[in-house]
């Protein structure tokens, strides 16, 4: 008993001291530690706790499959003995971040169309169980719906439902809640309508750990489509020292590397995809991969075909580091149209391709 | 003559609005009076430029026991059409941001920062005379929403206006003059002008002098002293150094304070800001780079624009410049420590490194300069990269903790230093060294390479068999072997595991926790798709092994396999699986019996 009371000390004793590190690789082996140690207690109470840690730690620190991983243990745990495992509990809890994980579940052309539907109905049998609002529920299916390239209908009637929902304690912050609706009209190429309801986030009044970090990748697009080249240029340079740091805004460096691009600053663009790539190239996460080697194939085509890059220490000339990275983005395009059944993001990437 | 009049709104609605959501403590309605005041002499400057200013603060208890606080300034003062003016602009708002937006005209912050005195006191008089002539305006608001103005043309009362409230039951402590000389302090202690603070025994001017950043000093040591004592006062707080920093975008000017610990980066030192003297937030986040948490700032700035929550600057073009031109402040400050004060810079590396490789990770000219000192921690204990550099030709890192724990206690056997690069910013650091820094070798490793790296065994027939029946223990594991020969010899096996193959592991746990649910049947599918399989490498250097390999007893093999495999798991730290579990539990047992079999046969 002495032995378990130790190993939950140890537990919670890491996992706290995880917490104030920063987001980032650290943070996560730090709580993976925590998850070892549990494990080898057969400590299953100190687990769930750990994992939950982990959950955080993955999501936020670029690595949001071990959070899927760890989540997924939390589930089950949660789901065969709800008294052990309560979905409710102080600090980060089961329903809270079951919203971290709905939001990836497309992101791996892995996963089928059916799972994610079912990942999403349980969230929601779980949130009404708990009697609380759907709304990010909506939030979640509206994401996937655009995610997935459903027709827009679709996606236009989550967002409905979405914004009707009451928020209660379990809704996202206004912030978060702004920042998606901006990536909804951003994906539609609302562009003006995206810029209309950032303003919160752009007048700096509603912050988070992901916004306005987020918000102005997205923007970047609409802005320069919006003729602001001024506002571009600020979402760029205040905008990227945000993210540089953290692998888990793979994506959206990517945002920036078009930003440069459209602007003709090429070099800038060049030094930007060979910092960064390895976190694509690296990464499991398929839908930012694909989206980050979209941008660097699109680079390299804009370079002279002898310009050299070094990436992992190698160097290599444009044309072929354009080829290889278009080949690398076309496959997993294609993976994500077979689940997808649809050509929706195939077609994203040809279009990107030929800007 | 005397009009009476009536506001055309709720007031007490007003009123809370203001106490509940716009202001955090009632506290609050000394800095909107300090503010008022200010901006009024700074409108009189405009007027004459030799108008110096000067706000007192007078507090005091009359005969039946109501307590009062008078606040006096000379600036501009208001005219009627003014006095009218604010009270339309206040009547007009309803909503927060419509607020916030009025303040940024001098007549509107006048009316709202007044209202916030209602928090405090159910009256407010206000006597005021504009520089601008015509006569003083008398005015007196209620809470209940009446107000009523006369004009007097009386040539005593004095250009700029007079405050004067009553305490509310409950609320006389925030009048007391010991709390109002440490308010006062706290919003105006920048001021250009004197605020003084009179309780009854006369007034105390609680801004006597000017920031340091104002003053002169005959030495460098002396403005040093100034500023530390300065932070001490102000932050309350002993601090390794002080750096002046400036910047002529938004006009900003002041010191940072070299913390005496290493913070989090995530949680960054917030800095003391001020707008044009006046305190606008003690947790002000954003007006430095993200790399500068090892400092905590006291900044003055003169146009910058602030958020409505006022806890932050708008980001715009002007906040980036700033916060490049502190930043370049700071990373000179650096630069100059490293030429002229080593000994101070390392005592700041050795607690503030972590910064500092924020910084190197994205500033090529400083991790060139700074690089040598920086330390990193390696299988042979915790280093610079100078001592590194000179010890070793080629330096390999491994990019998490987990990999580096797994290889470090075989990498130095083979005389290999290997750096644990799980931390942040180290591995990206080390990834631009290589492609950067001329003369320097530096690679990445993993433990794949790490086996690579090891020398082959002599292909031998006397291992053969071993590696058969090794291979079909662990077979049931997701584990391969191989046979190589590496220090330290007593180690006789080593297992090693990729990301993946660690990923994989994960994945396994968890499947076996989830079953045929939903979520097992997702996670299986981002299982990594390749042969993501740990390996166990045998030493052909180590006795237990040669023994092994001589043996012809098959089940003894594949016992000591399995307790070799076990123990290796434990050895990387590596927690056992049930069906691991279920190994060392039976094995365990049966090398016991086999042993103590053996015995009673001898």
């Amino acid at each position: 008993m002495t032995r378990t009371n130790d190993v939950s000390d140890q537990v919670t004793e890491i996992v706290r001291e995880a917490a104030r590190l920063g987001y980032g690789a650290a943070r996560i082996e730090r709580v993976e530690e925590a998850v070892r140690l549990a494990d080898s207690a057969n400590d299953e109470l100190s687990g769930y706790r750990a994992r939950m840690g982990m959950v955080e730690a993955a999501v936020y620190g670029g690595y949001p499959e071990k959070g899927l991983v760890a989540f997924g243990w939390c589930a089950a745990k949660s789901a065969e003995d709800p008294e052990r495992f309560p979905a409710r509990r102080p600090g980060t809890d089961l329903l809270w971040v079951f919203k971290w994980i709905t939001q990836q579940v497309t992101w791996y052309p892995q996963l089928e169309r059916a799972q994610i539907e079912s990942a999403l109905q349980d969230m929601e049998a779980r949130y009404v169980a708990h009697g609380l609002s759907l709304r990010p529920v909506f939030m979640q299916r509206t994401r996937a719906a655009l995610a997935m390239g459903d027709p827009p209908e679709r996606a236009s009637d989550h967002y409905r439902k979405w914004q009707w929902a009451t928020r209660d304690s379990y809704a996202d912050c206004r912030a978060c809640e702004f920042n998606f609706q901006t990536e909804f009209h951003v994906a539609r190429g609302e562009h003006q309508e995206a810029l209309r309801v950032a303003e919160p986030i752009l007048r700096g009044d509603s912050r988070c750990a992901e916004v306005p970090h987020d918000t102005y990748a997205l923007l970047l697009e609409s802005a320069l489509a919006a003729g602001r080249d001024e506002d571009a240029a600020r979402f760029h340079t205040v905008g990227y020292p945000m993210i540089r740091d953290n692998r888990v805004f793979t994506a959206r460096i990517a945002n920036h590397v078009h930003y440069l691009i459209d602007v003709g600053r090429l070099d800038d663009a060049q030094a930007m995809v060979e910092r960064h790539v390895h976190w694509a190239t690296d990464n499991r996460v398929l839908d930012h991969q694909l989206w980050f080697h979209a941008a660097a194939a699109r680079l390299f085509a804009k370079l002279d075909a002898s310009v050299e890059s070094r990436i992992a220490g190698e160097a290599k000339t444009a044309d072929v580091l354009r080829e290889h990275y278009r080949n690398a983005a076309n496959r997993v395009a294609a993976q994500f149209d077979a689940r997808n059944g649809n050509a929706h993001v195939s077609e994203q990437l040809a279009s990107i391709l030929a800007r | 003559m005397t009009d009476e009049h009536r506001f055309q709104i709720h007031l007490g609605g007003i009123i809370d609005l203001l106490s509940n959501h716009l202001y955090s403590s009632p506290s609050v309605y000394v800095r909107e009076l300090l503010q008022n005041a200010t901006d009024a002499i700074v409108a009189r400057q405009h007027r004459e430029p030799e108008h110096v200013g000067a706000v007192t603060l007078q507090t005091r208890v009359d005969d039946c026991g109501r307590t009062m606080l008078t606040i006096t300034d000379d600036g501009i003062g208001l005219t009627e059409e003014e006095v009218h003016r604010f009270l339309a602009t206040i009547g007009a708002s309803s909503k927060r941001e419509e607020l916030d937006e009025r303040r940024s005209d001098f007549i509107g912050q006048f009316g709202i920062g007044l209202l916030s005195c209602f928090v405090v006191s159910d009256a407010i008089d206000v006597l005021t005379r504009s520089a601008n002539g015509g006569p003083a305006v008398a005015w007196r608001g209620t809470h209940d929403g009446s107000y009523a103005i006369e004009l007097r043309d009386e040539a005593s009362v004095p250009v700029g206006t007079t405050v004067h409230l009553v305490a509310k039951e409950g609320m006389e402590g925030w009048f007391d003059a010991e709390r109002l000389t440490e308010l006062a302090t706290r919003f105006g202690a920048l001021l250009p002008f004197p605020v003084a603070v009179d309780g009854g025994s006369g007034a105390q001017v609680i801004n006597p002098l000017p920031p340091p950043w104002r003053r002169s000093f005959a030495t460098a040591s002396e403005a040093r002293e100034a500023s530390l004592a300065f932070g001490r006062e102000l932050l309350g707080g002993e601090f390794l150094d002080v750096v002046p920093i400036h910047s002529e975008a938004g006009g900003v000017e002041g010191l940072a304070y070299v913390l005496p610990f290493s913070p989090s980066p995530n949680s960054p030192a917030a800095h003391r800001v001020y707008l044009k003297g006046m305190l606008l937030s003690e947790k002000a986040e954003n007006l430095l780079p993200r790399w500068a948490f090892f400092v905590t700032c006291v900044l003055d700035a003169k146009s910058l624009r602030p958020t409505a929550s006022r806890e932050s600057f708008y980001e715009d073009a002007s906040l980036e410049a700033a916060r490049e031109a502190l930043g370049e402040g700071l990373r000179r400050y650096l630069l100059t420590l490293r030429e002229e004060d080593p000994r101070r810079l390392e005592a700041l590396i050795a607690i503030h490194y972590r910064a500092i490789k924020a910084l190197a990770a994205y500033d090529t000219e400083f991790l060139t300069l700074f690089l040598d000192a920086l330390p990193f921690e390696t299988s042979m204990g915790r280093m610079s990269f100078g001592a590194l550099r000179a010890r070793n030709e080629r330096i390999r890192y491994a990019t998490s903790v987990d990999l580096f724990r797994q290889i470090s206690q075989v990498a130095a056997a083979q005389g290999m230093t290997v750096i644990n690069a799980g931390y942040s910013y180290d591995a990206d650091i080390l990834a631009r060294v290589e492609g950067t820094i001329e003369g320097v070798m530096v690679e990445r490793i993993d433990a794949a390479e790490l086996a690579d790296a090891l020398e082959d065994a002599p292909s031998g027939e006397a291992f053969e068999e071993l590696l058969v029946i090794a291979a079909r223990t662990l077979e049931p594991f997701d584990c391969d072997v191989n046979l190589k020969r590496f220090a330290p010899a007593e180690l006789p096996v080593l297992y090693v595991t990729g990301e993946d193959a660690a990923f994989a592991r994960s994945i396994d746990t968890a499947k076996k926790a989830t079953g045929d649910s939903l979520w097992g049947g997702m996670i299986e599918r981002i299982a990594p798709a390749e042969d993501a399989r740990a390996v166990l490498l045998f030493n052909a250097d180590n006795p237990l092994v040669v023994r092994l390999s001589r043996l012809s007893d098959e089940e003894a093999i594949g016992l000591t396999v399995q307790m070799l495999y076990v123990q290796a798991l434990l050895l990387g730290h590596h927690p056992l699986r049930p069906e691991e579990m279920a190994l060392l539990n039976v094995g365990l047992l049966e090398l016991i019996e086999r042993g103590l079999g053996s015995r009673m046969l001898q």
